[in-house]
């Protein structure tokens, strides 16, 4: 992984940023805590505000084709203000990625195995992460195309077993919220869900078609997004206001599923959804941890790096939140700040910062 | 679960570090021992019965003075 050579497709490049947005199950219960029937109808909006801004990701790609988010900063900053920049993302990735994990090993946790330490689902989880981003980014490409077609299958099967106990009345009226919420809610979708995809500049250096990077991301983006789009309708459809009182919204919107009386409480297609979805991201955020750390301290050895940052997780499995509602309001309170910083303001002023240089160094080399 | 832990940790440490050690690369060394070390630490810790805060109540906390510092 410290040497990856493999190379990404474009096409590749814009299923895995659909993915990575399709395994964030949280942002429907963030959301829906200001903004309630509404959910979707802010989805599309934060979508379509925040699409601008993939261009700051797309022009930092552009400017340093052959270095990652941690070989820019050092570019940029210098040597010792970059490293500390870099440090602080690498604390950052660590925190995501434990936040991230803290999803499936928690849900098994709570809804299915009850008895059983978290760490047993933690560390099986974590040896699958291990075992895709240690092979490489095209590994981890390879398996979005499966993650893409199943994350979208399932939800079409749910979307067709719950039609019949959709109200279109649950969706009236519309934007019936106070404007304060309307932007909280847009705020929290922007800083917290769809600015994670930052975690792409780790990987651009992979990617074969450079010119290709600004298409595959607009349309991953778009895709992921729709994706959470369709399941906040479904929820909203089926539940609507009592989406208010859910803490998990989607989960209660599949157990309504009835298959001839038999079969009720089909939430294992929700389970299958979240681990199919939750294993690429997280794979992607290991990565870009490892091969941030490997750039960091310009180490050689992959191996002890895989180590480490395995069991650094391994050690704090159980510490990331103390329940699920808890994860959802540290999503809340804490991680948009968070978000907003380290995913938007800290990548646009790296590109502010690189053209200022670039155009200082130009004028001065033309005055030379 | 203590005999289990310190194996699993003496197993790995005995594994990440040979490498770097036998081809002398002295940051990878220095790396490897800082996290191996954060890392048995913790685990020896919470072993040990000792309840450790919550990760995200220690950000919340962080970005709630952050917040209120640049207010201030």
């Amino acid at each position: 992984m410290l040497s990856d050579k493999s190379k990404i497709s474009g096409m590749q490049l814009m299923l895995m940023s659909a993915c990575f947005l399709q395994a964030a199950l949280t942002v429907i219960p963030l959301a829906v805590f200001a903004s309630g029937r509404d959910v979707w109808l802010l989805l599309t909006i934060s979508l379509a505000l925040f699409l601008p801004f993939v261009l700051v990701y797309v022009k930092l790609g552009e400017m340093f084709p052959q270095s990652n988010l941690i070989q820019i900063n050092e570019k940029v900053f210098g040597g010792l203000l970059g490293k500390g920049i870099s440090a602080l993302y690498l604390m950052y990735f660590l925190l995501d990625y434990m936040y991230n994990l803290a999803m499936p090993s928690g849900y098994m946790r709570t809804h299915f195995m009850i008895m059983t330490p978290e760490a047993i689902f933690a560390l099986s989880f974590m040896l699958l992460v291990l075992w895709a981003a240690k092979n490489g980014a095209a590994t981890i490409a390879r398996l979005s195309i499966f993650s893409f077609s199943i994350g979208y299958l399932l939800v079409v099967i749910i979307l067709l077993l719950l039609i019949e106990k959709f109200r279109p009345n649950h969706f009236f009226p519309m934007l019936d919220i106070p404007f304060r919420k309307i932007v909280s809610t847009v705020v929290i979708i922007i800083g917290k869900f769809l600015s994670e995809i930052f975690i792409f500049l780790m990987l651009l250096p992979r990617v074969e078609e450079k010119n290709c990077v600004k298409k595959a991301l607009f349309v991953g983006v778009s895709l992921g997004c729709l994706f959470n789009i369709i399941l906040g309708v479904i929820s909203v459809g089926v539940l609507g206001n009592f989406i208010l009182v859910q803490s998990a919204p989607f989960n209660v919107a599949v157990r309504q599923i009835e298959l001839m009386n038999i079969n009720s409480r089909i939430e294992i297609l929700v389970v299958l959804l979240l681990f199919f979805s939750t294993f690429l991201k997280n794979s992607i955020l290991f990565y870009a941890l490892v091969v941030g750390a490997g750039s960091l301290f310009r180490l050689r050895s992959q191996k002890a790096l895989l180590i480490t940052l395995t069991l650094l997780p391994l050690s704090l499995v159980g510490l990331t939140v103390s329940s699920n509602p808890m994860q959802y309001q540290s999503g809340r309170n804490s991680l948009v700040f968070l978000g907003l910083f380290f995913h938007m303001l800290l990548p646009l002023a790296t590109l502010i910062t690189a053209a200022v240089r670039r155009s200082a160094e130009k004028q001065g080399g033309d005055g030379a | 679960m203590l005999f289990l832990e310190m194996l699993l940790l003496i197993g790995l440490g005995w594994y990440g570090i040979r490498e770097p050690l036998k081809k002398k690369w002295k940051r990878d060394l220095i790396v490897f021992i800082v996290l191996y070390l954060l890392a048995a630490s913790i685990l020896v810790t919470r072993t040990a019965g000792i309840q450790l805060p919550y990760l995200m109540d220690m950000v919340e906390a962080f970005v709630k003075g952050a917040l209120r510092l640049s207010i201030d």
